[in-house]
């Protein structure tokens, strides 16, 4: 195995790390780190897929952990923010339900509007970008690139 | 108890281990039955350093990265002894009322012909 092979492999590594929260990281980082690379076999550029599958469900499960702990007012922020994100989307999407409206009466009965289509999409899109946070979506990005490349 | 919980205590028996040597330990008591990856292992360190079944015996630097060695403390020798208890009863359980059944069957045999 090439030395470029190793690094890949460990940037790889660190990359799926990002599943854990950033205080989990600090403390559990590079041991969990050790103990994956010690699951793969020389070679090899991904870990295991079980042990991959097995670092984004602990990841998240210690998000979920760190988010329950993260105390008031902290959490009123993060609720605060999600409310802020909802009406940002849903503002404009319900202007153009009223402006849509009288499109809306020649349309084609049963399909919807782009309109409804609009709400639905960037609501799922707020509610994804939430939940994965800033930096998770950073990481999502990554991770393309990485397939990609 | 789950099982994988209880082969990493039982891993934790002959003396503390790192992580990696945990998980191995742990598929050879079982047979290869718990094959732990290593997300749930550091989730179930976690969960049982929390509850003081399991402590942080040492800590070394190994090219660079951490190697942190985990052992049994005793509530958790306790713990996973209580378990086996409860175990080696429900088996008793079954294997003894087996054996009587198959001698019943035998004495049953005999009588027939």
């Amino acid at each position: 195995m090439s030395e470029l092979d190793v690094s890949l492999l460990m940037r790889r590594t660190r990359l799926l790390l990002r599943f854990y929260p950033p205080g989990y990281r600090a403390r559990r980082g590079e041991e969990i780190l050790d103990t994956l690379l010690e699951t793969t076999r020389p070679g090899r550029g991904w870990p295991p897929a079980r042990e991959v599958a097995s670092v984004i469900g602990g990841g998240l499960r210690a998000r979920r952990a760190a988010n329950l702990n993260q105390g008031l007012r902290a959490s009123l922020r993060h609720v605060g923010i999600l409310a802020a994100a909802m009406t940002m989307v849903q503002t404009p999407a319900a202007l153009l339900v009223v402006v849509g409206e009288p499109i809306a009466n020649v349309r084609p009965s049963g399909l919807p509007s782009y309109a409804e289509l609009g709400i639905a999409l960037g609501s799922l899109l707020v509610v994804v970008a939430l939940v994965l946070q800033p930096h998770f979506v950073m990481f999502v990005l990554r991770v393309a690139w990485f397939y990609a490349g | 108890m789950r099982e994988p919980t209880y082969f990493v205590l039982a891993a934790l028996l002959r003396g503390p281990l790192h992580g990696y040597a945990i998980m191995k330990r742990a598929g050879e008591l079982s047979g290869g039955r718990v094959r732990l990856a290593t997300g749930i292992l550091y989730t179930a360190l976690d969960r049982l350093t929390a509850e003081g079944h399991v402590e942080l015996v040492s800590e070394e630097r190994v090219g660079g990265r951490v190697r942190r060695t985990y052992g049994l403390t005793e509530g958790g020798s306790a713990a996973l002894r209580a378990e086996a208890m409860r175990m080696a009863e429900a088996a008793r359980l079954v294997i003894e009322s087996g054996a009587e059944k198959k001698a019943g069957i035998a004495a049953r045999k005999l009588r027939t012909t």
